[in-house]
C-alpha cells in the first residue's frame, strides 16, 4: 500500500513564482500556501532572482519544477544539472522536485520544448531506467508531470495513463497531474479526459497543476496565459475527489496579471472541493488572437540595470 | 503489449528534432538530407510516424512544434537584446536571429545561455568581413558593440556579486604605506567587467531605455565599466586611460606594475597622472569596483 501523495503533505493552494511578482510578494507577504519555482531560473542565479528566492523560502514552502531534465531523451543525463538541482533543493528546503514526462532535445541540443515520447514498452523501459538513476542521485523520488502534447506516434502501443501507471509502479516515482494538460491533450488526441482520470493511480499523485490555454480552432495550445476554463475546473473536481485533497498550483506564464489576480484564480479551487459552482460564472476558452501562440515553457529573467 | 523490434527511439528523436527545427518549415525539414537519413518518408506518408487527429493532419500536428521552436527562441533573444532588436527593427532582428539559431542551436539546459554567441556570430557573419581592414562599412561594428553590451549586462545581473560583503573603502587605500604601494594587488569584485567599444553604445542604450528612439550614432570610442550593487547592474563610462589601468588590474598585476606600464604608454606628465589616479581611486571605491587589497609578500588581505 502506497502512502497517499507518497507521504508528502497537501500544501494547499499555491502559485507559480514569477519574477514580475517579486516586489509584491516581498512587500505584502500574501497569504498564499506555497510557491513553485521554475528550477532553471534559479539553479545558476547568483543575483536578484536567487536573493529573492531565499527570502521567499524563509516564509513559504517551495517546490522545484524543472523543464530541462529531458527524462525521455536518448542523450546521456546531465549530472552537472542534477547536482545543481540537488544543491538548490537542499538550500531552499524544496518539498519535492518535479519535471515532465518528455524529452527536450537530442544530440547535445535543447529545443526548450517539452516533446512527447512514443508510449510503448521500449520507451517505458528507457524512461524508468533513467528515473531510477535520477532518484538515486537526488536521493528522493522524482515527480513527473503529464505534458500537453500535439502529436501522437504510430509507434505508441499504450495510452498515456497506462504508461504513467506502469512508470510509477516500476520506479516508485510520483506524479504531478496537470489537469489542464489532460484537457488539452484530450482535445488534441480525441480521448475522453474522464476516462484518463479514471485510470490515474491517485495514490501516486503528489501535486496537480491548473492553467489556462488557447483554443486555436482545430486544437488547443497550453499557453498558461489566462484563467482556468470551466471544463478544467470540472476535471479538477474529479481529481480532488480521487485524491482526497492535493497540493494544487496555478501556472500563469504569459500576459501575467497582478499577483492578486493569479492568487484569486487558484483560490477558486476551493469551490470545487465542496461541490460548489464558481460565483463569477463559467470561464470560456481563450481564443487565439492571431498572434504567435506559444506552448510553454519559457523561462527568461530580464536584468535590472541602471 | 506489442513490441516492435525495429523501433529506435534515438533515430525517432533525431528525426523529429531535425524536422521541427528546420528553418524552412516542417515539409522542408522532412525532405532534408538530415531527416531523410533517419526516415526516408515524404510529407504524404508522415502517418507512418505521426498519427493524424480528427481535426489535423500529421503534418499540421508536427507543425505546431515547428512553429513554436523558432518563435520561442526568438522571443527569448528579443528579451536578451532589446536595444539591438530596436536598432535592427523586428524583421532584420528576426532574420539575424534565425541565422544565429541555426548556427548556434541551444546546447544548454538554460535559456539564459541562448545569446552567448550572438556578438561572435555577428562578427563572423559581417558582410564586410573580407574588406574589414579597409573599414568599408561601420554598422556591423555598432551592432556587435551593442550585442556585447547587452550580453554583458545580462551576465553581470545574474552572475556573482558582492552584496552583503564589504567593499574596499578609500580609507583602506590611503592607509597603505609608501613602501607597500608598489606591491599591493587590488582584488576586483566578481561582477566588475570593463568593455571597449568603437561606438558610444552605452549612450545609445540609455536613450533606448528612456524611450528616446535613438538613431545609430557616429563612431566614437567608448569605455564602460559594469558592476552590480544591490542586485542592480551599474554602468559607468570611464576614460581610455582608466580602462588601461583597470585592464591590467583585472589581470592581477601589482599596482606598481600597473602604474609604471600605463604611465609609460600614457604620455601624460607624471604629476598630472598622479592627480588622475587619486580621482579614479575615489571614483572606483565609490562605485565599489574592488573588494579588498592584498600583498604578494603578506599573502593575506591587508586591512
Amino acid at each position: 500500500m502506497v502512502e497517499p501523495r507518497l507521504g508528502h503533505p497537501n500544501l494547499g493552494l499555491g502559485v507559480g513564482l514569477r519574477t514580475v511578482h517579486f516586489p509584491y510578494i516581498l512587500e505584502k507577504h500574501p497569504p498564499v500556501d506555497w510557491f513553485e519555482i521554475i528550477s532553471e531560473n534559479f539553479i545558476d542565479s547568483q543575483g536578484r532572482p536567487r536573493h529573492t528566492l531565499d527570502q521567499i523560502a524563509e516564509r513559504y514552502p517551495i517546490v522545484m519544477h524543472g523543464v530541462s531534465l529531458s527524462i525521455g531523451s536518448t542523450d546521456p543525463l546531465d549530472f552537472q544539472y542534477l547536482e545543481k538541482l540537488k544543491k538548490l533543493a537542499s538550500e531552499t528546503d524544496a518539498r519535492w522536485i518535479s519535471d515532465h514526462l518528455c524529452w527536450t532535445g537530442v544530440a547535445g541540443r535543447n529545443t526548450h520544448d517539452l516533446l512527447p515520447v512514443p508510449l510503448n514498452e521500449d520507451t517505458l523501459r528507457h524512461v524508468c531506467s533513467r528515473i531510477e538513476t535520477v532518484q538515486d542521485y537526488l536521493q528522493r523520488p522524482l515527480i513527473l508531470e503529464n505534458p500537453s502534447s500535439y502529436v501522437t506516434f504510430a509507434e505508441s502501443t499504450m495510452s498515456e495513463w497506462e504508461f504513467l501507471t506502469s512508470m510509477t509502479e516500476a520506479t516508485e516515482c510520483g506524479l504531478l497531474l496537470d489537469v489542464n494538460n489532460v484537457y488539452v491533450s484530450s482535445v488534441n488526441h480525441d480521448f475522453d479526459p474522464y476516462e484518463y482520470l479514471g485510470h490515474i493511480p491517485y495514490d501516486r499523485v503528489v501535486q496537480c497543476h491548473l492553467a489556462g490555454h488557447t483554443h486555436c480552432g482545430t486544437h488547443l495550445i497550453d499557453t498558461h496565459d489566462g484563467k482556468v476554463i470551466d471544463p478544467v475546473w470540472q476535471l479538477y473536481r474529479e481529481v480532488h475527489r480521487g485524491t482526497g485533497g492535493i497540493s494544487t498550483l496555478l501556472e500563469w506564464d504569459a500576459q501575467i496579471p497582478p499577483f492578486e489576480v493569479v492568487h484569486a484564480e487558484v483560490l477558486k479551487a476551493k469551490l470545487y472541493m465542496e461541490e460548489n459552482l464558481p460565483t463569477d460564472g463559467p470561464q470560456t476558452q481563450g481564443e487565439s488572437t492571431g498572434e504567435a501562440v506559444l506552448p510553454h515553457p519559457l523561462h527568461f529573467v530580464a536584468p535590472e540595470v541602471q | 503489449m506489442q513490441e516492435n523490434e525495429d523501433f529506435d527511439l534515438e533515430k525517432l528523436q533525431t528525426w523529429m528534432q531535425t524536422v521541427i527545427s528546420h528553418a524552412g518549415g516542417i515539409e522542408a525539414g522532412i525532405a532534408s538530407e538530415e531527416a531523410q537519413r533517419e526516415f526516408k518518408i515524404a510529407p504524404d506518408t508522415l502517418e507512418k510516424i505521426i498519427c493524424r487527429s480528427n481535426n489535423l493532419t500529421s503534418t499540421e500536428r508536427l507543425g505546431i512544434y515547428g512553429n513554436a521552436y523558432f518563435a520561442r527562441l526568438l522571443e527569448c533573444l528579443r528579451e536578451s537584446f532589446p536595444a539591438l532588436a530596436y536598432a535592427l527593427g523586428d524583421e532584420l532582428f528576426d532574420e539575424f536571429s534565425l541565422e544565429y539559431l541555426q548556427r548556434y542551436p541551444s546546447q544548454s539546459y538554460s535559456l539564459c545561455e541562448l545569446g552567448g554567441h550572438f556578438a561572435a556570430h555577428l562578427q563572423e557573419t559581417r558582410p564586410d568581413a573580407e574588406q574589414r581592414a579597409t573599414g568599408q562599412i561601420d554598422w556591423p561594428d555598432f551592432l556587435i558593440d551593442l550585442a556585447t553590451l547587452e550580453w554583458n549586462i545580462e551576465q553581470v545581473f545574474d552572475g556573482p556579486g558582492t552584496e552583503g560583503k564589504p567593499s574596499l573603502a578609500i580609507a583602506q587605500i590611503e592607509s597603505i604605506s609608501p613602501e607597500q604601494w608598489s606591491q599591493i594587488i587590488l582584488q576586483p569584485g566578481p561582477s566588475l567587467r570593463i568593455l571597449e567599444f568603437q561606438f558610444p553604445v552605452n549612450d545609445y542604450y540609455t536613450e533606448f531605455r528612456q524611450e528616446k528612439k535613438p538613431e545609430m550614432p557616429a563612431p566614437r570610442p567608448q569605455y564602460i565599466a559594469l558592476n552590480r550593487r544591490e542586485y542592480v547592474v551599474r554602468r559607468l563610462e570611464i576614460e581610455p586611460l582608466e580602462y588601461r589601468l583597470l585592464e591590467r588590474i583585472l589581470c592581477g598585476d601589482s599596482l606598481g606594475d600597473v602604474i609604471q606600464r600605463v604611465a609609460a604608454e600614457a604620455e601624460v606628465p607624471l604629476e598630472q597622472f598622479a592627480e588622475l589616479l587619486q580621482q579614479w581611486f575615489q571614483k572606483w571605491t565609490t562605485a565599489q569596483f574592488f573588494s579588498s587589497i592584498s600583498s604578494p609578500q603578506a599573502e593575506t588581505p591587508i586591512d
